[in-house]
């Protein structure tokens, strides 16, 4: 619940910057992929979004207390950390059915029709049908959003402080921004560049990362959460399990 | 037989938190049926040697072992098993009501249907069908349900870190009865109170954390003894000595007494009064008043 309303609050703004420069889009499907492939709101803006959701989602439970009541009852706290991760799964996968949803019914209001046909193959490959261009993107963020989800889970466990937590994701996602704009070679080491599809070799930008490609991000997004478990779990099972200081 | 019978252990426990050296070579047991009271002032670490026994923290030095086991990380973060704790004010989801909270919390383990849960929650007096939100609850009701939470799965190993905060009358004349019917049950009970009387009345021994090491207070449970005189003089008498002494109402016209004390057996507490030189008519144990 608190994550749907969170998403609302945030409507109008993705709305905002989801409007890419100059490219018209012509069907509703256009439309969402130009959203979710608008560099701003990609990279920066919808993982901003999501972290703000998730950053306090172990530290919450440890400040208040919950932890306490639910770790009298776990058998270790592997299981606890495991079950907390599948709850950050179940949130980007929401997270992003949600956005898609939004984008779908702004799409619709602004009046285009929905259609099932390609405008947009300026941007992608023209064998690649729009369907599967949405559901690759739609697997990107899902898997992008639980592995940069999981490694910030981590980053709290250290910094023990939300708003600490949660500026350490906006300044990676701002790195991957300006790595976009900037360093187009180095854009495929930052994490939230990987939810970018459009960059990913063979789509046409002017620009390319060489070797950046969906698999790579994949690979990226499957070696940043099998890290962060690992830290996490040597973090996890040490430190004091009360509130932060 | 002995290990199994302590089902908590401390054996040379260090704890630092922070750069505090809060325990300090801590060395305890409670066995089952027992109640173990600790006392000592704010921030001494009474909670945190409760804490000790969930295995949220875990030692620095020594050990912990509870129900005969360990509790140290290995490869996982294991936590010990069966163990109920009210620990500081419990936080509940504050949107759904007290016994979806309970419930969930429940499902955890599995151990116990909703019907259990449910009498969890009528023994704490508050009613399982009660839709509003734990967030409109006030601070007494928070806190039976938290000694609902506690007690609702049987554990073992109570621990109640001032059980009694925000309870009124009522509630506390329930808490001493799932007190009394938890440590029939055989479980081992760590209480945390500021509270004399009630530390007193519920503990069989007493400990103070001073400076991170423990210290006891008292080693052995107070029995009330019935004293039965010939006249109130000898009562007075007795209320002399700076004993604690209750008249109660007379027995077979005799004028009568509590008096609690260390005295082992009957045996003893004859000498003392005899000592004393006070004659009686009768005296006899009798148990400690719970209310
Ligand atoms: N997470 C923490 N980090 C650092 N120090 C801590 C932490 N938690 C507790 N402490 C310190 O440990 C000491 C013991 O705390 P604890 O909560 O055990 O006290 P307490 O005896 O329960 O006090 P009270 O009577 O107020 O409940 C305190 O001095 C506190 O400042
Ligand atoms: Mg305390």
């Amino acid at each position: 619940m608190a994550l749907v309303s969170c998403v609302c609050d945030h409507f109008s703004f993705v709305i905002f910057f989801s409007r890419r420069n100059g490219i018209q889009s012509l069907n509703v499907l256009d439309y969402i992929i130009n959203a979710l492939t608008q560099q701003f709101n990609c990279m920066v803006m919808l993982p901003s979004i999501f972290l703000i959701l998730v950053a306090d989602l172990i530290l919450s439970d440890l400040n208040n207390g919950y932890a306490g009541l639910i770790l009298t009852r776990a058998r270790s706290r592997l299981s606890w950390l495991l079950a907390k991760i599948c709850v950050l799964f179940v949130c980007a996968f929401l997270f992003t059915m949600i956005c898609t949803v939004i984008y779908l019914i702004s799409g619709l209001l602004s009046g285009l029709p929905l259609d099932f046909t390609w405008s947009s193959h300026s941007l992608f490959t023209e064998e690649t049908s729009p369907s599967f261009v949405l559901i690759m993107i739609e697997c990107l963020y899902i898997f992008g959003l639980t592995a940069y989800g999981t490694f910030l889970l981590m980053v709290s466990l250290i910094l023990r402080n939300t708003v600490f937590t949660w500026g350490t994701g906006a300044f990676m996602n701002i790195l991957s921004y300006v790595a976009w704009l900037k360093m187009r070679e180095i854009e495929k080491w930052f994490p939230t560049s990987q939810m970018m599809f459009l960059s990913q070799y063979p789509n046409k930008l002017i620009v390319n990362t060489p070797g950046f490609t969906t698999h790579w991000s994949l690979t990226y997004h499957f070696l940043l959460f099998t890290f962060s478990v690992l830290l996490g779990l040597l973090l996890f099972r040490r430190i004091n399990l009360t509130r932060s200081i | 037989m002995d290990k199994i019978n302590n089902l908590v252990e401390f054996t040379k426990v260090s704890k630092k938190l922070g750069n505090k050296q809060v325990l300090n070579d801590i060395n305890l047991t409670v066995a089952s049926g027992e109640v173990v009271g600790i006392v000592g002032p704010n921030g001494c670490g009474k909670t945190t040697l409760l804490r000790l026994v969930t295995g949220l923290i875990y030692p620095d030095r020594g050990e912990v072992r509870v129900s005969g086991r360990a509790v140290r990380l290995g490869l996982i973060g294991e936590l010990p098993a069966s163990v109920g704790a009210l620990i500081e004010s419990p936080a509940f989801l504050p949107q759904l009501s007290g016994l979806k909270n309970l419930t969930i919390l429940a499902d955890i383990q599995q151990k116990i249907n909703e019907q259990a849960v449910r009498e969890a929650i009528k023994r704490v007096g508050l009613d399982p069908d009660n839709r509003k939100p734990v967030k409109s609850y006030s601070l007494g009701m928070r806190q039976r349900l938290g000694i609902a939470q506690a007690i609702m799965e049987k554990p073992n190993i109570l621990l109640f870190d001032e059980p009694t905060n925000g309870l009124d009358q009522e509630g506390k004349i329930l808490f001493s009865g799932i007190m009394k019917e938890q440590v029939e049950q055989g479980a081992a009970v760590m209480m945390v109170s500021h509270n004399k009387e009630e530390i007193n009345r519920y503990c069989d021994r007493v400990f103070m954390i001073q400076n991170g090491t423990l210290h006891p207070v008292r080693e052995q449970r107070d029995k009330s003894w019935l004293i039965i005189t010939n006249n109130l003089s000898d009562l007075e008498h007795i209320y002399q000595q700076g004993l604690l002494l209750q008249i109660t109402e007379r027995v077979d016209g005799y004028p009568a007494g509590i008096c609690k004390g260390k005295w082992k057996n009957r045996d003893e507490m004859m000498s003392f009064l005899t000592e004393i030189g006070v004659k009686t008519v009768d005296v006899r144990e009798v148990e400690n008043d719970y209310i």
